[in-house]
Formats: C-alpha cells, structure tokens, sequence
C-alpha cells in the first residue's frame, strides 16, 4: 500500500523536497556590496523560506498536490484548520547516535514514546536519509507492522500499530537503523546533511528521524515532545548539537556527548548536530554560557554576529519579559550558504545563513535578532497550531527585529515614524500581492491557497501579521502591549497557544473587549475607512470620526499644535460617527491618526484631498504628491521588509493602482483650495 | 463712487500715452507697498508692478473685468523669491486680505516654472487664496539664488481705504525636488489708501 503510495506522491515528495529546503547554488558566496533581493535567487529564496519556517518545511505539502497524488485513503487532505488534526502526541524521544560526521557512517536507535490524543493513533512515520535503514521496529504492547519507501534522499518509514492506540493511551516504538548517509541533494540543490572533516551538519531528517501522523502529514499541532540526545563521534570531532549540553566524555577513541531538549516542544520543531573542526568563539556578557559557532576558519562576520548577539539577545529578553530559560547554554550557529540552509531557532540553538551577509550589516544584524527572538516566539511560546497561524511566532520575530533595529540604529529618529515607514512596504507588498491571502488566523474551514508555500507565505507569515501587531500595540498602547506580551511567555511558555490567548490577556489588561479588534484584523482582514474631521475650539479641538459600522475601534490621534508639538490621544469610536473633545494647551492644527494604523486603517480626512489632515486642500498637500508623479511601487518581490527608505506616498495614489500619476495629481488639484470657513 | 479714482487714472494716463515724441515719462508709482525692507537673505516677498499706462500692455477687458462699463482699478503685484537657492521645485502659499477691500482676479505662474508644472490658485474663502506652483516628479527645479519671478497676482480694488495683503507663512512654503522645505521668509504688503 504504501508502496503505491510511494509512486503516486513522486511529484508530491518531489515537491515536499523542494519546500524541505530552498535551493542551493553552486556559486560560491562573494562578500560583494548587498543585491536587491529580489534579483538574487538563493537570497530571495531565504528571505521566503527563512527562520521558524525551515523546520516546519519537511512534510509541509501543497495541498492541491497531495489532494490529487495520494490516495485520499492513505493519506487524508491535510488537516490545516479543519476537523481535529492530528491524534498523535508525541511524549518523550531517546536519541542514541554513533556517528562518523566524515564518512556518514551510522548506527543509531530512537526511542519514542507516543500517545493517542483525542482520537484513535493507527500509524505514524519517520523521515530519515534514505542511507538509513532501519532494522526490526517495535512497539510496546501491539504489534508494529512496517512499510517504507525511498524518495532520494529520503526515507519514509511507515509503522502501523496493531491494534491501534486508542484516545489517551501511550506505547513506546524503539527504531534501531543505521547505514551511510546519502546525504544527497533533493531536487534544486536542498541537502539535509553535509559529511565533512572540517564542518558537517545533519539537520531533522537526517540522522534524526522526523516524526509525523501517517494520516495527518502537515498536522503541526503542538504536542510537547522530550528528548534525550546521544552523539558518538570520533574523538577528533568538536560536536555542538540542539538541546542542553548535559555532559560530554571521551571513552576510548569516541567523544560521547548527551543533550537534553529537557521542556516540551513540538515533535516538528529543528534539531541539529554539527561536527568536526568547529569554530567556536564565546559571547561575553550574557549570563548563560553562550557560543557562537561555524565553520572556522574565522571570518569578520563572526566576530560581528558575537557582537551583535549580547544585545540582540538581551533585547529579545526584554520583549519576552523573562530570561530566556536554556540555563546551561545557547548555541548560536553560523551556517554557510553553501549548506542551503536559511536558518531557524530551535531549542537553546539559533541558526542563520551567513547568505545574509549579502543584505549588509545592518540587515544581517536584523535578521540575527529576528531569528534570535524566535527563541521565545515559536520555542519557549509556541503556537498551539502553526498552520492556524504564525502571529505569535514570526509576527513577533519580525516586529521584534524591527524595534531591534530602531533602538540599535535609529534611536534618534521619531520611533513612531520610523516603524510606520518600516511597515509602509511591508503594506503595500500585501497591497500588490496579498488582497486575497487568509486572515492573520485561519478560520475552521479556511482554504489555504495552492500557491501559498511562495512569496505570498511571506505577506501572510510575517508581514500581515507583524503589521497586526504593531496595529493592535498603537491600539492599547506601548506598556501595555509589553506588559501582556509578558504575560503572554508566562501563560504560554512550552504550552500551545493560539492567538486568542493574547487577546485574552491584553483584553483583561486594558479592560476592553479586544474581540472587535481580533474580528476585524485577526480573524478578518479588514481595513475599514475612518474621515477624521475637527474643529479647533477653545483648550483644544472638536473631532469627528466616522466610519460605515458599529463595531467599536480605537484609534490613536495625532493632535498637531501650532507650533509643531505632537499630542496622542487614544480615542474610542462608536457607531458609526463619534463626536469627541480633545483639550490641548494651544491651537490645534493637525488632527490625525497615528500613522502606524495606516496599514490596517484608511484613515483619511473628511476634506477631499485634504492629505495632511489640516482640514483643508491647499497647496502642502499639493506639493507632497507633485513630485511623486512617476513614482510606481514594485510589489512583484515582496521583499519590504528589507526596504528602509521606500518614499512612496499612498496618499498620493488616489486611485490605488500603486503608481502616482497625473491622474492622481488631478484628483487631488480638483479638490484644492477647499478651505475652513473663518 | 469707489471707481472715481479709477477713471481719473485713465484719463491721465491716455493723456499721457498720447504724446508720441516726447521723451519717456518715468514710471508712475506702483499701487503697493512691500512690507519692511526685504532682507537680504532668503525671502519671498510681494512687489508691486508700475501702474500700466494705457498702450503699454493695458488692455481694455483689464480695465473693466466685469464687461459692465465700470472700470475697477486692479493692482498686479509680482511674487518675487531672492537667495533661496539653486533648486526651486515646487512653492505653496496663502495669501488673506480684507474682502471688502479687495477682490481677487487672477494668478499667473512666473517664466521660471516649466511648461507641465502645475498651476493652481483658488480663493477658497473670501478673502483668502491658496497658490500652487510645482514642478511635477523627478527633475532640478529652477535657480532661485538671485530675484526670480515666481508669479504675478490681480487684484481689484473695491474700496478707497487701504488695504493688507498678508502672507500665511505657516502654510506657505518653497520646496526643492527631495520635497525639503527650503528656509525662507514671507513679505506681504499693503495697496494704500486713495
Ligand atoms: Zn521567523
């Protein structure tokens, strides 16, 4: 049976390498000024592929392909959202490896103690290299049937329990398997292992298997998975590998060392062992034993990413509102591009692909907070169901890298400008490429596009939701956004949780409903429009604000004095028109919204071309688009987030087909010099 | 009664234009007074023009706007920039005045702006315009570094008594073509009483 499906999903296991690992070049890596990303493929495939999302790839399949490759019998439409997912919950793994890294000779044993989660547990399969083989498998109290298939470079070994586990009880596979590992490339260049003397690397589905439900392949509900680590290597070999280090000792000619992934996590998130010649350097300043390594000989970046990681780290623990909790040590890796591998965060273990060098400094050192801060967002608070949504995990790396960057590089800019200018093609990325992408959080029921694992994954995994972060952190404000994202890793740490938890949190913080707030943005993907409308009055200004419903929304204004002062106001809109006095201590001039909602809110104001909300067309709103004729915005890359001085002005294009033209320009002058009665 | 001065001015200045031989008169005063004595750096002001004599450039509509057989007087004044730099992409002012006073006409964009920039002007209130010159997208601007004549403004006159006219320098504004607002000052003026 499996056999049949193993000819039938060639196309899909084809595919599934693909989205395994994006493709590697052979081009060596030239330390040359940063490209555009969008014109260069291996940098535009990690800017796509990267961080949380390369070890929640092997088994991650288009939906479409696996819906008209396999037998719908053996293998059911991918659960995403829909029904229950997955019954398998995976408890505890042992880990017992003897490896020689230079040849990939191998002979190891996993242990893996499973449990039925609310429904009856059939099957379950391992990943392996397809070098591996494995030998006889059991199961405590059943029988195990095996079937297994090669798709180079992997292996799928199929175990079908007899009888099935039913909801609630547990058994204990034990896979012995051993051979050479092939350690060969899947279609596009992708490996899952190098063998080396100097620097080899073995990843999830190499010399670990990759557990996944047979009848759920794509299910990444979080299940809480242990694990205790083995590596036997020669004794000439360094070996850094995921997890706690417990201990290391030399016996005879072999250098054992034990790991410890001693909280649960997901059975679907990384693990890594890295062996031979390591480069190793210590990062000072951090409470914990920290260590950067990679593949020596040394080069300047890796002196930059140590110096980077103390305050990358130390701001990732701010946001988190704890110390990280690997208090043995953390393991930061440089990974050649060579490898094809972008990077990721695992447990006590951040990766990252020095092809991001190319991006330049300050990029690479975003990037290396992005994906350090994922050792919160995804590891210590993961996601109770990484296909229902990644708000809490790339949502929050990624707005996380940006406020990085601010307080490293832009501190003396207005922060409240420089993250709307962050987010401005971020938005219009999703403008030219995502109106038709789900919602922050898929909804029971909600069809994932069949072209979803590409670009548009990017707009949905981390720009939409960022975006939404930043949209709801303005709404209710910066402590209190800190204070419940605090709350947050404290509910969540190593439990699942979905996004509603936060709204949860942060709703019983500003005693609020943020129901309103996660309908319109979370769960739906609005952007409804709000006229904002004033009348200066004595000690400050009448406004108006009205939008075309009744749901409540708060927005944070703008009041722009006289003389330039900035005041904030939070301000809550009722139905439809809300009529508000806002006290100031001199004339108000400019009544706006803060433009960090901008993305999520077209706020305009009720004077037709009136673009800098004095409420008045003249010609300062004129000018500001005149010289924007001719300006078009590309959203063809999606690459906004790596874009820091994109100047084009939305508001300019009145007719939203992202150019600013004489038309936009007409629309605006045929409404100028409309002016407030004296 | 408020035009009498008006046709008297006509009167003498076809007397005037008459005389074909004899040697040039010397231009008759302007009907406007810039405020203060412009300084030498960076600054817009309001200029005024010498009084047309008839057959030099007055036209017979321009007497009489309204084609009602009444000539108004109008005063023409000129928008001057000095010292504001190499790269004028794009100005933005307002402009009040008394109503009563004066009434607005036209506005004409100056020599210095190229044939596809935008003009706009509009007297949105009474007694109050907004003027937009601007160059559109990408290009230098123009050099503004010595007197340049950004524009010329109409007005009519509507009464004897004299009359302000201020500019809004919080809503006026040179820009050059990064969209910068290049530091200048505003000077208006006044059209005197008769
Ligand atoms: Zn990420």
């Amino acid at each position: 049976m499996l056999q049949e499906i193993a000819v039938r999903a060639s196309i899909w296991l084809s595919s599934l390498a693909f989205a395994l690992a994006p493709p590697a070049t052979a081009s060596p890596v030239a330390l040359a000024p940063p490209p555009a990303p969008g014109d260069d493929d291996v940098l535009s495939s990690h800017l796509l592929h990267r961080l949380v999302e390369r070890e929640r790839s092997p088994l991650h399949v288009r939906a479409g392909l696996l819906g008209s490759h396999v037998p719908p019998a053996a293998i059911p439409r991918p659960p995403f959202v829909r029904g229950t997912g997955s019954a398998l919950d995976c408890e505890h793994a042992t880990h017992d490896i003897t490896l020689d890294p230079t040849t990939g000779a191998t002979n190891a044993t996993v242990e893996l103690r499973v449990k039925a989660a609310r429904a009856p547990l059939g099957s379950i399969s391992f990943a392996l290299d397809a070098g591996l083989e494995p030998g006889t498998i059991t199961a405590t109290d059943r029988d195990a049937s095996i079937a297994q298939a090669v798709f180079a470079p992997t292996r799928i070994v199929r175990v079908d329990l007899t009888p099935a586990l039913e909801a609630g009880e547990e058994t204990v596979i034990t896979m012995p398997y051993s051979g050479t590992l092939s350690c060969a490339s899947a279609e596009g260049g992708a490996v899952v292992c190098s063998k080396g003397a100097d620097f080899s690397y073995f990843a999830h589905q190499s010399i670990f298997p990759y557990v996944f439900d047979t009848d759920a392949p794509n299910s990444f509900v979080f299940d809480g998975l242990t694990r205790d680590i083995v590596l036997r290597v020669p004794a000439e070999h360094d070996v850094v590998a995921t997890g706690q280090k417990v201990a290391e000792t030399i016996e005879g000619s072999t250098r054992v060392s034990r790991w410890a992934i001693d909280r649960p996590l997901s059975r679907v998130v990384g693990l890594y062992a890295f062996a031979g010649r390591l480069g190793l350097l210590p990062v000072g300043g951090r409470r914990v034993p920290t260590t950067l390594v990679f593949p020596a000989p040394k080069k300047a970046i890796d002196q930059s990413l140590v110096a980077w990681s103390t305050p990358a780290l130390d701001f990732v623990e701010a946001v988190g509102g704890s110390r990280l909790p690997f208090d043995r040590g953390l393991s930061l890796v440089r990974l050649p591009q060579t490898i094809g591998d972008p990077g990721t965060a695992t447990f006590g273990m951040t990766l990252l692909s020095d092809s991001y060098a190319r991006t330049g400094d300050l990029m690479y050192e975003e990037t290396w907070a992005h994906e350090n801060a994922h050792l919160f967002w995804g590891i210590v608070a993961p996601e109770t169901d990484s296909n229902e949504s990644r708000l809490m995990s790339e949502g929050m790396a990624t707005l996380t890298e940006l406020d990085y960057t601010f307080g490293r590089h832009f501190a003396s800019e207005d922060r409240d400008l420089y993250l709307a200018r962050r987010l401005l093609p971020m938005g219009l990325d999703l403008r030219a490429r995502g109106k038709d992408l789900p919602p922050v959080q898929l909804l029971p029921g909600t069809e994932v596009p069949d072209d979803f694992r590409t670009r548009r994954y990017t707009l949905w995994a981390y720009y939409r939701t960022a975006i939404t972060l930043d949209h709801l952190r303005v709404t209710v404000g910066e402590e209190l956004f800190a204070r419940a994202l605090g709350l947050y890793v404290a509910r969540c740490s190593f439990v699942g949780c979905r996004p509603d938890v936060l709204r949860e949190i942060a709703s019983a913080e500003s005693d609020k409903d943020l129901g309103p707030f996660f309908e319109r943005w979370v769960t739906g993907k609005e952007r409804p429009r709000v006229l904002v409308g004033f009348t200066p009055a004595d000690g400050g200004a009448d406004v108006v604000l009205t939008k075309d419903d009744d749901r409540p929304m708060t927005l944070e204004l703008w009041l722009t004095l006289a003389d330039g002062a900035r005041m904030k106001r939070h301000v809550d809109l009722g139905p439809r028109t809300t009529r508000v006095h806002l006290d100031a201590p001199a004339a108000v001039a400019h009544v706006a919204a803060s433009p960090r909602h901008d993305v999520l809110v077209d706020v305009r104001s009720r004077v037709d071309g009136d673009l800098d909300f004095d409420g008045e067309t003249d010609g300062f709103d004129v000018l500001r688009c005149a010289r924007l004729v001719g300006r078009r915005y590309d959203g063809s890359s999606s690459t906004g987030l790596w874009n820091l001085g994109e100047t084009f002005d939305p508001r300019c294009d009145v007719n939203d087909d992202l150019t600013i033209d004489d038309d936009d320009l007409a629309a605006i002058a045929a409404e100028f010099g409309k002016l407030r009665a004296r | 009664m408020k035009r009498a001065p008006a046709i008297l001015l006509f009167v003498l200045v076809a007397g005037c234009g008459s005389d074909a031989p004899a040697p040039p008169a010397p231009p008759p005063p302007a009907d406007f007074t810039t405020d203060e004595a412009p300084p030498a750096d960076s600054v817009v002001f309001l200029r005024g023009r010498p009084r047309p004599a008839r057959g030099d450039g007055a036209q017979e509509g321009d007497r009489d706007p309204d084609g009602d057989g009444v000539e108004a007087e109008r005063v023409t004044v000129d928008v001057v920039a000095r010292g504001v730099g190499p790269s004028v992409h794009g100005a933005a002012f307002r402009l009040r005045w008394e109503p009563e006073k004066l009434g607005f006409v036209e506005a004409r964009a100056g020599e210095a702006w190229s044939s596809r920039a935008l003009t706009l002007a509009r007297e949105g209130i009474p007694g109050e315009l907004v003027v937009t010159w601007t160059e559109k997208g990408t290009g230098d601007g123009f050099d503004a570094t010595g007197e340049t004549l950004l524009g010329a403004l109409t007005f009519t006159r509507k009464s004897r008594d004299g009359a302000a006219i201020a500019f809004r320098a919080d809503r006026s504004t040179l820009r050059d073509p990064s969209g910068r607002a290049l530091t200048v000052a505003w000077r208006g003026g006044r059209v005197p009483a008769r």
